[in-house]
């Protein structure tokens, strides 16, 4: 209908190597973003199957210590750095500008940059396995393990030197969010009439530039001690392992809420389209992502109670922690609410936000459990807290991504997925994951550390250890599902529109997959949907009571003039 | 009015449409790490390709017509119509500069948070161990890098002068401080070099020297930084880049040149003056 693009742009008739090398079109590099770090995803299932395979069995010979460690690390570090972070980068790059009405992000050249620098970076740490030495101490490296008397080979100079560099992309990526949504929203959206969305990436984006400094200045240490001949984290002339985990987990724990921010953004977004109603609770999602982003930074030692912290900051650390789940719970009962007495379409990225929801909340319980300081004494470095973290980065940010590709790849390719598929993509990994990760609890409450390649028979794990190895299959089946899905979609799809959902947010408001310029008119917003009032002239949300303090419709229109100017 | 982004929009993006730069870059930067973990040469052709790639991304900024020249003359008038219809309130120029603007504050942000990291660590280094510096750790001499410290912190005034004139049209002015500058950076950095050369002490020797040499070292690498840049405003304004209304690439270098100024002074105060 009144859509603000024009002509429909083929990807195909387009795909001129040389212009994807050199385009700075934020949507090009969004797609690489995402086509790249889904890439790097599958290596992380290899290495996943790989390490599953291994456990099935007590005392299976599939694969040695030393590989087995460089297995564990590399999936770790892929599934964070080179996948979860730089694919929500792809979809935020791509759907960001277009839902603030913008033509494209502020520093577009910076943005091609940021994506260059990680791919790189990820093919740099992957090229080791060539040399046998990929990076094998976690991937949280602690030291004095990481040093090079322990360590003398390369494997943790690659882990490292790209890490470094891997911060230097995301910084990049995240100050070109951050001013892209304060400078380029177009007129009228005001910081309280933006998408959840967007919300949740520009306090991703703060979260990063704050936290990723302490990894850099980890990382730094670590190779002045390596190459250098440093003492910073060898005990001895005043050198401290213990400093190497502060500065990891001051940016570690951060790290966590950049992974689920974005996917909680997501879930704010498709959640109200799919359930027929506003958001409920807007001001409330909107303010307690900040309040998370900042309780993030104050949580960290929660991942060194084992180490023998004073027994008050310990006290202190686990309060602080626990007070974490007052936003999120704040988050999760909005959500239900704005599911409650709506008209709910069981869309296959309606099922990925219902199943992100349900499973998040046993990871978020999880994480509560750690936080008491005993419990955690108990379960630290055991299976149980794979099984924590699997539930909030796996349940949680993996299955938000999904809803946000269900819901946005149409608007990508111009083609609609086939929901059958979509369907049976969604039951599968739901399957799949839970049989993975659930017995993971049982595992680590039985004694089942993490990080070890075998184990003897008849201690009680092997069954367990099956049931995941099977489950592990299972998500294997389930993306392939969805890969299936994807490329029959690009042939034999039906074409999506504008507007496949009948949604109220701005990049529905252009043609799929948009013109190279967005929006042929610069889209004017007075409410927080403002596409619902494009659709809707004779009853717009700015007429009614949004935001309900805006009583007058005279003022609200004074405010839409006197707005932030924004533009192109 | 309506036709002002109907047709126009594709010309005055706001920035340059497409760019084998950011691609180069990071093929310079991930070359230096390949050095790193095989040979160092290959790090060394990896710096110089970055060095190129930062100046050819800068001069392509500055390649042809302003953008403001070729702005329909609606946009420079600032006007603003009705629903539905383009928008600007002031010349696009100054949308981009108020956006990199913001970029340099942020960027600005992410390295102070990276120097208040470096120096929390070695706080807590400090404060943790029970001598300090450690055993056989050196007691630093205060005199000479005292006169290197005030030689850094006059830098600043010609910086500030630098973009003072050119905000008055003043080019002579803002070439004469630029260059002043860079040379009083340069002589605080060869003060250093002989500071580190005449020191007595290694990285090696504890703790307290390993940190004194990072963040000394970082420092001194944020100078060469900035007087790298101080320099590329310097050769840009020989070129007439910059007007009393066109001079953000000053504010640019004049304010990075200010917060190396600043670390230095904190660095300075925790590393000699707190022994």
């Amino acid at each position: 209908m009144t859509g603000y693009g024009e002509t429909v742009p083929s990807l195909r008739a387009e795909a001129d190597v040389w212009t994807w090398i050199t385009t700075t079109d934020h949507k090009r590099i969004g797609i690489l973003y995402m086509v790249s770090a889904f890439v790097f995803f599958l290596g992380g299932i290899v290495e996943a199957l790989l390490m599953r395979t291994q456990l099935a069995v007590a005392r299976n010979t599939l694969l040695g210590p030393d590989a087995y460690n460089q297995i564990f690390t590399m999936h770790g570090t892929t599934m964070i750095f080179l996948f979860l972070m730089p694919m929500q980068a792809g979809l935020a790059n791509y759907v960001l500008p277009l839902m603030i009405g913008a033509r494209d992000m502020a520093f577009p050249r910076l943005n091609a940059f940021g994506y260059w620098l990680f791919l790189f970076a990820g093919l740099f740490m992957y090229s080791s396995f060539l040399i046998g030495a990929a990076p094998n101490a976690g991937w949280f490296a602690y030291a004095p393990l990481t040093e090079v008397q322990f360590s003398p080979g390369l494997n943790i100079d690659f882990w490292a030197l790209a890490i470094l560099l891997l911060g230097i992309s995301s910084t990049a990526g995240a100050i070109n969010f951050i001013v892209t949504t304060i400078g380029l929203r177009t007129r009228g959206m005001s910081f309280n009439l933006m998408p959840l969305f967007v919300w949740a990436t520009l306090v991703t984006s703060l979260i990063i530039v704050f936290a990723m400094p302490s990894l850099t200045t980890g990382v730094v240490l670590l190779l002045v001690d390596r190459r250098l001949g440093g003492t910073f984290f060898t005990p001895g002339d005043g050198g401290d392992p213990l400093l190497w985990q502060h500065l990891f987990w001051a940016f570690g724990h951060p790290e966590v809420y950049i992974l689920i921010l974005p996917a909680m953004g997501v879930i704010s977004e498709v959640l109200p389209v799919f359930a027929r109603k506003p958001i409920f609770g807007y001001s409330f999602i909107a303010w307690s992502s900040v309040a998370i982003g900042f309780l993030g930074f104050t949580v960290w030692a929660h991942h060194m109670f084992a180490v023998g912290l004073p027994i008050i900051v310990q006290a202190l650390f686990a309060a602080s922690s626990m007070i974490v789940a007052v936003p999120t719970g704040v988050k999760i009962f909005n959500w239900i609410a704005t599911l409650w007495g709506g008209q709910i379409s069981l869309k296959t990225s309606m099922l990925f936000a219902i199943g992100f929801i349900g499973q998040f909340v046993i990871g978020g319980i999880t994480g509560v459990f750690l936080a008491v300081v005993p419990f955690d004494w108990q379960a630290t470095d055991s299976y149980f807290v794979v099984a924590h973290f699997h539930y909030v980065l796996f349940g949680g940010a993996l299955f938000g991504l999904f809803a946000g590709l269900y819901y946005w790849l149409p608007k990508f390719t111009g083609r609609l997925l086939d929901e059958r598929l979509g369907i049976l993509h969604f039951f599968l990994i739901l399957i799949g994951f839970n049989l993975t990760f659930f017995p993971m609890h049982l595992l680590g409450l039985m004694g089942m550390p993490r990080r070890i390649y075998t184990y003897a028979p008849g201690l009680g794990w092997d069954n367990l250890s099956l049931v995941s190895a099977v489950g592990g299959f299972t998500i294997a089946l389930s993306v392939s599902v969805f890969i299936w899905n994807f490329f029959s979609s690009l042939r034999h799809g039906q074409a999506a529109g504008d507007d496949p959902w009948d949604a109220w947010t701005l990049e529905w408001a252009t043609t799929s997959p948009p013109p190279p310029h967005n929006f042929s008119t610069v889209p004017i917003v007075r409410s927080r949907r403002p596409l619902w009032d494009l659709k809707h002239p004779e009853n717009p949300d700015w007429r009614t009571a949004q935001p309900a303090r805006d009583a007058s419709v005279e003022s609200k229109e004074e405010r839409v003039d006197a707005g932030p100017r924004r533009g192109y | 009015m309506t036709q002002v982004l109907g047709e126009d929009i594709e010309s005055i993006a706001p920035e340059v449409q497409g760019s084998h730069w950011p691609i180069v870059l990071a093929i310079a930067l991930t070359l230096v790490l390949v050095g790193l973990t095989t040979v160092l040469v290959i790090s060394l052709a990896g710096l110089a390709l970055a060095l190129v790639a930062l100046v050819a991304w800068v001069a392509q900024r500055f390649q042809g017509p302003s953008l403001v020249d070729h702005a329909p003359a609606s946009v420079l008038n600032g006007a603003s119509q009705g629903a539905g219809e383009a928008v600007f309130e002031a010349p696009l120029e100054v949308f981009t500069i108020q956006s990199s603007r913001w970029g340099l504050v942020w960027f600005i942000a992410s390295e102070a948070i990276f120097f208040a990291n470096l120096i929390a660590a070695y706080l807590y280094l400090r404060v943790s161990s029970q001598t300090w510096p450690p055993a056989g750790g050196p007691h630093l001499d205060l005199l000479f890098p005292s006169v290197n410290t005030a030689i850094l912190l006059l830098s600043g005034i010609p910086a500030y002068y630098a973009h003072r004139a050119i905000k008055r049209g003043d080019i002579r002015g803002l070439r004469i401080g630029l260059v002043l500058a860079a040379l009083l950076g340069a002589v605080f950095l060869v003060g250093q070099g002989y500071e580190y050369l005449t020191a007595g002490f290694t990285i090696r020797t504890n703790v307290f020297t390993a940190a004194f040499f990072t963040l000394t070292g970082f420092h001194g690498a944020h100078v060469a930084a900035g007087i790298g840049i101080l320099l590329t405003v310097f050769l840009l304004s020989l070129r007439g880049r910059f007007s009393a209304q066109r001079n953000f690439a000053v504010e640019v270098a004049s304010t990075y040149w200010h917060f190396v100024d600043i670390v230095w002074i904190v660095l300075f105060t925790i590393l000699y003056l707190a022994q």
